[in-house]
């Protein structure tokens, strides 16, 4: 579940640099394999309160220990993918349009009105999402937090809820896909709460199956999906 | 998150949790989780209706044996604005 909570207080931004002391002065996205190795020096950095300086060059092998490879793996991607997005949120659109790959002319989402989610394959179906439990708990988590906010006040929710069934493309299978987003959002307080994001990729490794497709434009056009419904709490 | 803990030696905590700074190692890898990597597309692919906005720090805590996040949101300074965008001009250049 994640909860995004807005501040007013301006954010004073460290010079960005990708790079620590002592790295390549590479730029993060001249290669794959370079951004990798810095990565994993900002990895070992991290690590360097856990273990002398004598066995920095192990850390790899005691993460992977501890870990796995895998899970290894998957933090160094999450650390590169963090750092572009990181860039991302603090360049102006031109600017992060000029980093995405291909170079756009600008980065900001096609999705912003109802005919663009209904021309991708929203049927109009509306559904609901009440959880007043959940609210509950984030009222009493901000209240501890010192902040002032009344949840129940002016609180809406959007549920998005997709299925694809399972099809044939040529000799190809593709098993049922399906995906759900809940989130409940108060503008008033700032606050959103996702409560479910359940993207198709994730569905499939609940359910044990191998993931055959994504949100492909192709594939998005045939998704039966359920139209959000936007409901104001009394 | 485990990963984190691991590296860190911590544990997962109940409210309030740990924090991370969006600029720290631990913050940027939680920044590019499938989880949190969402509410970065948001704030940047939403940039005319939001204003510019982005992550500060996150909170991670455990609730019924569940991760939860809690992201705080500010508005960008413009002085860091113009900082981000002469970083992002050099790995432009470089790119080239």
């Amino acid at each position: 579940m994640l909860f995004t909570h807005s501040e007013t207080a301006p954010l004073v931004y460290p010079r960005c640099s990708w790079l620590l002391p002592g790295a390549s002065k590479q730029t993060p996205h001249s290669s794959q394999s370079t951004t990798t190795k810095t990565n994993l020096r900002a990895l070992y950095a991290m690590l360097a309160t856990s273990a002398p300086a004598a066995q920095m060059g192990t850390f790899r092998e005691r993460l992977e220990a501890c870990l796995g490879n895998y899970k290894v793996k998957e933090l160094e991607k999450a650390l590169i993918r963090g750092q572009k997005l990181h860039q991302l949120m603090f360049a102006n659109d031109q600017m992060a349009a000029q980093m995405s790959i291909p170079p756009r002319r600008t980065i900001a989402s096609a999705f912003r009105h109802e005919e663009a989610i209904l021309a991708n394959g929203y049927n109009g179906a509306a559904a609901e999402c009440e959880d007043p439990e959940l609210l509950g708990i984030l009222s009493d988590i901000l209240r501890q937090d010192s902040v002032d906010l009344s949840i129940f006040g002016g609180t809406y929710s959007i549920e998005h809820e997709l299925l694809m069934p399972a099809h044939e493309v040529g000799s190809d299978y593709y098993p049922e896909a399906t995906a759900k987003f809940s989130q409940v959002i108060n503008p008033i307080g700032g606050i959103i709460i996702a409560c479910q994001n359940m993207s198709p990729a994730g569905a499939n490794r609940e359910a044990e199956r191998p993931l055959r497709h994504g949100f492909s434009s192709k594939a998005a056009t045939r998704f039966h999906c359920i139209k959000p419904a936007i409901r104001a709490a009394p | 998150m485990e990963s984190i803990n691991v590296a860190n030696a911590t544990k997962a905590f109940h409210w309030p949790g740990r924090t991370y700074d969006a600029t720290s190692l631990e913050g940027q890898a939680l920044l590019g989780t499938p989880n949190e990597s969402g509410v970065a597309f948001m704030l940047y692919q939403h940039k005319h209706d939001l204003e510019h906005k982005a992550i500060k720090k996150v909170t991670a805590f455990e609730r019924d044996c569940e991760l939860m996040l809690l992201f705080y949101i500010v508005d960008v300074d413009p002085h860091a604005r113009a900082e981000i965008s002469r970083d992002a001009a050099n790995f432009i250049l470089a790119g080239i």
